[in-house]
């Protein structure tokens, strides 16, 4: 229960980890998708005989 | 072997500028970051969540300092790696340091973005406000800016060269932020300002060593780590990503 509490500072404490966990986990997921797609993108027009 | 052999042989840091030998090299290198990032992160949060104590004085919220720290760091970081790349740019006019310094703007402005805001929120409980206008807080609040202009800049100009020189210079020139960010408690002591100085001075990288115990220093160090791996995982990545998309580009323009 005091961990949750964070003595009394639970109010800043969890809102700083959840914004970084947020922020870093969407900028993972963003930056991932983005090569993914590009990759996914540069076989698709090497399949068609382009290259 | 004679000088221009030696030369050639040389493995420079400049021999990865080519595209292909970058797309080479940097394939090995994304396991290694990764695995580093995780397990640094890993036992950095687990430490800073369940092994440090509350602080004598700041209570649990010096926990903050371990996402707070470790996010400035790399807003700093990422500057400097793109204002480095700039110069590149502008002196050697090779694409790839283009390439390097766009994509590590994005990175950069989402660190410094969470600096602030873990800041903001460390300092309600310190020093009973979220914001001040003190000389640390507004020159990082123009970093922010800074790394928001640059990307508007790439965006707002269709001639890819043009777009990238005045980008190199915005980029350089905004580098001066950096070394007030830096100096800022200096500064302020030097325009008899000081008084209006919340932030604290420098506890890390000190003349006389380390002024936080090693009980904070150890996850402090964790995740300072975990963070720069991961800025480089992410950072290698875009470049990757950037690099494909190019040469996509470039099969469709012979297409059509």
């Amino acid at each position: 229960m005091h961990f949750l509490a964070m003595g009394k500072y639970a109010a800043y404490v969890w809102p700083a980890y959840g914004f970084s966990i947020l922020g870093i986990g969407g900028t993972i997921a963003w930056t991932l998708g983005n090569y993914r797609r590009a990759k996914r993108r540069l076989a698709e027009i090497e399949n068609d005989g382009i290259a | 072997m004679s000088l221009d052999d030696q030369r050639a042989k040389r493995t420079s840091i400049f021999e990865f500028a080519n595209p292909k030998r970058f797309m080479d090299a940097s394939e090995g290198a994304i396991p290694w970051l990764a695995a580093i990032a995780v397990l640094t992160v890993g036992v950095g949060l687990f430490m800073a969540l369940f092994v440090v104590p509350p602080e004598r004085y700041q209570g649990d919220t010096v926990r903050i300092m371990f996402v707070h720290v470790p996010a400035a760091w790399i807003g700093m970081m990422a500057y400097g790696a793109m204002a480095v790349a700039s110069f590149f740019s502008l002196v050697n006019r090779h694409p790839l340091a283009d390439v390097a310094a766009r994509t590590a703007a994005p990175l950069g402005a989402v660190f410094t973005a969470l600096a602030l805001v873990t800041g903001s929120l460390w300092g309600r409980p310190t020093w009973n406000t979220y914001w001040a206008w003190d000389l640390r807080l507004t020159s990082f609040l123009i970093l922010l800016f800074l790394y928001l202009g640059y990307i508007a800049l790439w965006n707002a100009i269709e001639d890819e060269i043009l777009a990238a020189r005045l980008a190199a210079i915005l980029a350089l020139v905004g580098a001066g932020d950096l070394l007030i960010i830096k100096w800022s408690l200096e500064i302020a002591r030097w325009l008899g300002i000081e008084a209006n100085m919340l932030h604290q001075g420098e506890s890390i990288f000190r003349a006389d060593g380390p002024s936080i115990a090693p009980i904070f220093l150890w996850p402090l160090f964790l995740m300072a780590l975990g963070y720069t791996a991961l800025f480089l995982l992410l950072w290698v990545v875009r470049i990757r990503t950037e690099i494909l998309e190019r040469r996509t580009r470039v099969l469709l323009s012979r297409e059509a």
